[in-house]
């Protein structure tokens, strides 16, 4: 009899025990071409079942996206994350990406064809984001002011069509953007070349996401693209409006890193290397209040240096 | 439902509402799964209209501005949605124009459509055009949905949301609401054996044991039940039936030891050849039997009966069981247990069922060896007082002829007395007296 119950209860137990569907593990990438192994690793697949890879369309989305619990993890600048954190999002640096070396950019219109003609002009950059420190380092070596420009708020999906259309007069813009422009003549006065090391990007995910399944998504597309960069480009071009050249030409203006390269990065806690290379911005982002103190490291960086 | 009642029911009453319960639940589950597929169905419906009318209004102003980049990304970051399977914005030319993955881009939708699996790729074959208008449809059995909307700019934008994830979630949480239904009820259920085990079972089990014992013989055991309840009740009317049966006792105790001091045997025969011994009192040890061998049938009542008295005892009974009366008295020579031959006066009176068989032959036996051994005694003096008597009155004619003979002679003395004068010598008047009595 007691053997009845026992079993009873034990059903009872085990079908209130049942698993629960397994949650997506959702990454969101903006335009950015250094975020692309990712989408190569998606469209050659098979991808780990939770993973899903979306395509948003600017930086903002995903930190929309990732602050308001749409998606578990992003691929964000430094700055960005900062940000973020900063706010009070959760969030965990979970890995470096790729460092820009040129592919971020400030494109004008053919006839501005030096720094200090900016002066008066209107400027389009995707607010918040990392075009703001771009725009700052910019108007800081050309030596203005920033209350003699008008800045322009515009989401970087829009970029192309905003100083295409004369909108603006210059654009804070990043590949793939940066490509098409100068395709249609548009001058680069700026890059990210003259910040080395200032434009990194990483990975984020929400606290007690599994980033697994992203790092090994992410090895897999770097491997890919090491491969047969040509293949890739082939794939990847088709969605950013660039021929297979003009993407390889883009590429070249960042450096993408392995997980484990990545991993060396992470150690160290308060002076890992990541958090010493991102003084400067630190510094800059303290400079204009855009974060109020500094980063928790250890906080940040705890799955990175795991 | 037997199987139940092999145990206490202080088991078997929260086993049957345990047991009631999970057919409950399980039907809940069904109707919970039912009610849940309609719903998310209309909740998916109704999410995924309002998101593509919002795409519907953003896509057709970048496709106006020309803005490709920007309108991919549109179509790419329906991929947001946790439950969106696919997404494709199919050109004026057929071809993919946005997707959720590039690999799709600019191919033929047709070719696109192809690679799905049938059953979504005959769903979407069949999909009507319905002009500007949002349409939402879901396959006959099948967990996903299918949406299309037509732009002005004669785009198509075409989508498929699971419905199997977002139930499978709503299942899940329901699967929590039943675990905590399928707890109450285990908890209702043992409450209720709690408090059936502390108000019913315990005084059940007491009234069980009175039982017992009362059936064990013990009339002196009482339940004592406390409570105005029905169980209270019960065991009030139990008290009242121990305490009859034990006053009961007591009289039939009192009843065997008188009939156990008398010279009654109370005796009880089945109907069935030689009258076999269903029961006897326990004095029948003084005719020196040995009850039990009686009643174990060790030998047959007829058998005791004297041979010479047998056939006529056996015709009286087969006429009383025949056409009665049921009540007749009998009296015959039974060989006791000590080889003696006893005299025995037979009260008997028959019962019988409702189809007037004689089920019963119960009886009271009383020795009557020794008024017998009296009558005989009697009869026996009655005969010599006769002979006795025979002789006297012999003697007394003789001597009253004798006096008469010498009344004659005294009265002729007398006479001649008188004829001599003188006095008569004999004195007889006292038969003057005795002829003048004799007179009157």
């Amino acid at each position: 009899m007691r053997r009845l119950i026992a079993l009873l209860g034990l059903a009872f137990l085990l079908a209130a025990c049942a698993p629960e569907p397994t949650p997506p593990l959702r990454l969101a990438v903006n335009p950015w071409i250094g975020y692309d192994p990712f989408v190569l690793a998606r469209d050659r697949g098979p991808l780990d079942a939770r993973l899903r890879i979306v395509e948003v369309a600017s930086n903002s989305d995903s930190q929309r996206a990732l602050a308001n619990g749409m998606i578990e993890a992003a691929a964000l600048t430094l700055d960005e994350a900062l940000r973020l954190a900063d706010a009070g999002v959760p969030l965990e640096i979970v890995a470096v990406l790729d460092v820009s070396a040129g592919a971020d950019a400030v494109l004008a219109r053919p006839e501005i064809d030096r720094l200090d003609k900016l002066r008066g002009r209107r400027i389009g950059v995707e607010a918040g984001a990392v075009g703001a420190l771009m725009l700052a380092r910019l108007l800081a070596a050309a030596g203005i002011d920033d209350s003699e420009v008008t800045i322009l708020s515009v989401e970087a999906g829009q970029h192309v069509a905003v100083l295409t259309s004369g909108r603006v007069d210059a654009v804070v813009t990043f590949e793939p953007m940066k490509s098409q422009l100068a395709r249609r003549g548009y001058r680069v006065l700026f890059d990210s070349r003259v910040l080395p090391g200032e434009i990194i990007d990483v990975l984020v995910v929400r606290p007690g996401v599994d980033a697994r399944p992203l790092l090994a998504a992410w090895q897999t597309g770097l491997a890919a693209l090491e491969q047969d960069r040509l293949a890739a480009a082939q794939t990847l071009a088709r969605g950013v409006e660039l021929s297979a050249e003009e993407y390889l030409d883009a590429l070249s203006s960042l450096r993408l890193f392995r997980v484990e390269e990545s991993a060396e990065w992470f150690d160290g806690g308060a002076a890992a290397p990541l958090a010493r290379r991102a003084q400067p911005v630190v510094a800059e982002l303290m400079r204009r209040g855009e974060i109020k103190q500094p980063p928790d490291w250890a906080a940040l960086l705890g799955k990175g240096r795991r | 439902m037997n199987f139940l009642l092999r145990f206490p029911a202080r088991w078997s009453l929260p086993l049957v509402l345990f047991l009631m319960s999970v057919p409950a639940v399980w039907w809940f589950s069904v109707l919970q799964h039912q009610e849940y597929s309609r719903l998310v169905e209309s909740e998916e419906t109704i999410r995924i209209k309002e998101r593509l009318a919002i795409e519907q209004m953003r896509l057709e102003v970048q496709l106006g501005m020309g803005n490709l980049l920007q309108v991919r990304r549109i179509v790419a970051s329906l991929g947001l949605r946790r439950d969106m399977l696919h997404a494709w914005l199919i050109g004026r030319d057929g071809r993919i124009l946005a997707a959720l993955t590039r690999v799709e881009l600019d191919r033929p939708w047709d070719e696109v459509r192809g690679r799905l699996p049938l059953p979504l790729a005959a769903a979407l074959a069949q999909m009507p055009d319905h002009g500007p208008a949002i349409t939402l449809s879901r396959p006959a059995s099948a967990d996903f949905l299918l949406g299309e909307v037509e732009l002005r700019t004669g785009h198509r934008l075409v989508v498929v949301s699971d419905l199997a994830a977002p139930l499978a979630r709503r299942l899940e949480a329901g699967r929590s609401e039943l675990a905590k239904q399928a707890g109450t009820l285990l908890f209702f259920a043992l409450t209720v054996g709690l408090l059936l085990h502390l108000l019913w079972t315990q005084r059940m089990r007491r009234l069980l044991r009175a039982a017992e014992r009362l059936g064990q013989g013990d009339f002196t055991i009482r339940a004592a039940l406390p409570g105005g309840d029905e169980l209270a009740s019960i065991g009030a009317a139990f008290d009242t039936m121990a305490e009859r049966l034990a006053r009961q006792q007591d009289e039939i105790r009192r009843l065997a030891t008188l009939i156990e001091q008398s010279p009654l045997v109370a005796i009880v025969w089945r109907n069935e050849p030689g009258w076999p011994v269903a029961f006897v009192s326990s004095n029948i040890v003084n005719w020196g039997f040995d009850k039990r061998a009686l009643l174990a049938g060790a030998f047959r009542y007829v058998e005791l009966i004297h041979p010479d008295d047998l056939p006529m005892i056996a015709a009286d009974v087969e006429r009383h069981l025949a056409h009665g009366p049921d009540r007749y008295v009998q009296e015959y020579r039974l060989r006791d247990g000590f080889g003696h031959w006893r005299w025995i006066e037979n009260h008997t009176w028959l019962l019988r069922d409702d189809e007037g068989r004689v089920s019963t032959i119960q009886g009271v036996l009383l020795d009557v060896s020794r008024r017998h051994e009296a009558e005989e005694a009697m009869h026996r003096q009655s005969a010599e007082l006769a002979a006795r008597n025979v002789e006297l009155e012999r003697f007394a004619a003789a001597a009253i002829g004798r006096e008469e003979e010498m009344i004659r002679l005294k009265r002729e003395i007398n006479a001649l007395s008188r004829a001599l004068g003188r006095p008569e010598p004999f004195d007889l008047s006292f038969l003057a007296a005795a002829e003048e009595e004799a007179q009157r």
